[in-house]
């Protein structure tokens, strides 16, 4: 397989989708920074964490970029078929495609992030999160876009016609990207809503300030009759349903931005991070067995 | 005699289509095999599966003697290369680079053989001409030039003239004449243009419904394909007796008819029939074209 994975390293820097990712990534980059800019400590220095994090929801359309022009160029012109013929089993193709569009995914993160760093300095932004929680990021990041070429390979591997896979995988994609983040909407709603009326406001602040855990804020926020049942929180089933899209490679990017902003708002360490590779690794293997199975059982022509 | 490629009842399904039937070859070793079909007679399929591009529904083949659920069918396809219906290529690389990608992927150490390769197929003029600018012809050579990267002995040609001008067919036809004869490499092709396939093939395979109807050797289609005087007699034994006494070359087919490898004087036939008790029933001139011993087979 090692010789399969030279050939395809090989073909991947005359593909065509790995330039249009690397276009795409850091096109979406820059937009993401200059679009808005956002501001802390003193209101005047734009931060460009979140909008890093918030630019990374967007990356499973340039893994799906690579992936499908990669991929599409083996089914042109019936290459697979020589693969095929020259022994190779089809796991292994399935295999050494991921191995070669996960790297090509990540130069296209590279891009992305050179891009990002450019425009920030363009800015005059500042990065926040510390050297060492920079670098569990960026790991966070690699986990979360192996698992989108992994989603975006099943689609290509199995759809012959490059045109109608890039649609299929697209708008799987941005689908996708629609339904995790109303999923994260729907998930960071607490349970309790706490609010005090108008005239007990000092009270409410002098009780509540300080109270950092959110826990034992709605215990004393109930002893005063503050706190209320939110109607948007959603539970039960249905939030094992909800965290099951948080399987899902975009949605992992969500979990960094929350990570992200409350490290630097709340000070919190970015201990959730530690959600994020968990899931996108299994999200990854599974997708993988499962597509590696089925391929193995495609009539090719 | 040693066969690169055997099957055993192979059945192959799609949904409720079956496309191969219970069927059973032998590919002698050195051999050009030729595979003659009707148009969705089975001949791709079969391709496909000795290939491991799709797996048979039931049945069995061999590779140089190993099976294919053997693991180790991987080995022996490394000494097979196949152009299946299109030729394997990529279109955005020129020919030279699709040749150091198949080295690459064969694992081959260096790109040594890629000029010779393309001077073998006729491509060494097209320089950094990329694939999807080539005529039919150029890229039916290239993808035989592709299969022929690994230094196969065995070749797998899913009907390589297709679409070709008189010219591309006479050019593919010496490449195939010549890897048979100057590097012993086994070919099988598939073809349905049967005219082409007399000139190359030694042995043929004929196809139809999914199942063999008939393996024969050149010799043997020669022999069938023979222009006679076809007779039917009332006694064949008497017949043999006769032709013996006339020094005649003949074949018995049943016990009232036969076949006369030259033109015999009827009516001297006709006396010497009579002197032993046969009569001489109808003579009619038989000559075989390939097509019609071939429709003979198949129907039409």
């Amino acid at each position: 397989m090692s010789c399969l994975i030279r050939a395809g390293l090989s073909r991947l820097f005359r593909c065509r989708g790995l330039y249009a990712a690397m276009l795409f990534s850091a096109a979406t980059a820059v937009l993401c920074l200059s679009g808005k800019g956002t501001y802390w400590g003193d209101g005047s220095t734009p931060v460009c964490d979140f909008y890093f994090c918030d630019w990374l929801a967007f990356f499973p359309l340039s893994a799906s970029i690579v992936t499908c022009f990669f991929c599409a160029d083996d089914y042109r012109g019936g290459a697979i078929r020589s693969k095929i013929v020259a022994g190779y089993k089809k796991p292994q193709i399935y295999l050494s495609n991921l191995i070669v569009c996960s790297f090509g995914t990540l130069l296209a993160f590279a891009a992305g992030v050179a891009a990002c760093f450019a425009t920030a300095v363009f800015h005059g932004a500042v990065w926040l999160t510390s050297p060492s929680e920079t670098v569990y990021v960026a790991a966070v990041a690699i986990v979360t876009i192996i698992a989108s070429a992994a989603f975006a390979l099943v689609f290509s591997m199995f759809i012959a016609r490059p045109a109608a896979a890039v649609t299929a995988v697209l708008t799987v994609s941005i689908g996708v990207i629609f339904i995790t983040s109303n999923t994260s909407g729907m998930l960071n709603q607490p349970k309790y809503r706490i609010s005090a009326p108008a005239e007990d406001l000092e009270l409410y602040e002098s009780v509540l300030d300080g109270v950092k855990d959110y826990d034992e804020k709605v215990e004393i926020a109930k002893e005063y009759g503050w706190a209320k049942e939110n109607p948007y929180y959603i539970g039960g089933a249905k939030r094992v349903l909800a965290y099951s899209v948080y399987l899902l490679p975009g949605s992992q990017s969500e979990v960094v931005y929350d990570a992200v902003d409350d490290a630097i708002y709340l000070g919190k360490p970015i201990t959730p991070l530690l959600r994020a590779p968990v899931p996108c690794a299994l999200f990854s293997a599974i997708i993988t067995a499962v597509g590696a199975a089925a391929f193995s059982k495609k009539n090719i022509n | 005699m040693e066969y690169v490629l055997t099957s055993n009842q192979l059945y192959k399904n799609y949904g409720h289509f079956r496309a191969l039937s219970g069927l059973s070859m032998k590919v002698p070793k050195g051999s050009i095999y030729g595979v003659v079909g009707k148009n969705g007679a089975g001949k791709t399929t079969l391709i496909r599966i000795i290939c491991g591009l799709q797996s048979p529904s039931l049945g069995e083949y061999s590779l140089y003697g190993t099976r294919n659920r053997d693991p180790k069918i991987v080995k022996a396809r490394r000494r097979m290369g196949a152009v299946v219906e299109t030729p394997s290529i990529y279109l955005d690389m020129s020919a030279a680079d699709n040749l150091k990608q198949q080295y690459r992927v064969l694992g081959m150490p260096s790109f040594d053989g890629v000029k010779e390769l393309l001077e073998l197929v006729g491509l060494q003029d097209t320089g950094r001409k990329k694939a999807k600018n080539f005529s039919l012809g150029m890229r039916q050579r290239l993808g035989i030039a592709i299969a022929l990267c690994g230094e196969p002995d065995f070749l797998v040609l899913d009907e390589p003239t297709n679409g070709l001008d008189p010219q591309g067919i006479v050019e593919i036809r010496e490449l195939i004449l010549k890897l048979n004869r100057e590097k012993g490499i086994t070919v099988l092709i598939s073809s349905h243009i049967l005219d082409e396939l007399s000139k190359l093939a030694t042995h043929y395979g004929i196809i139809d419904g999914g199942r063999m109807v008939k393996e024969l050797s050149a010799e043997e289609l020669e022999a069938a394909c023979r222009k006679c005087q076809r007779v039917e007699v009332t006694d064949t034994r008497a017949l043999a007796v006769v032709l013996d006494g006339m020094g005649l070359e003949y074949k018995i087919l049943s016990d009232k008819t036969a076949d006369i490898y030259a033109k015999p004087n009827v009516s001297a036939l006709s006396s010497a029939l009579a002197a032993e008790g046969c009569e001489l029933l109808s003579v009619s001139e038989h000559d075989e074209s390939l097509e019609s011993y071939f429709i003979s087979l198949v129907g039409k």
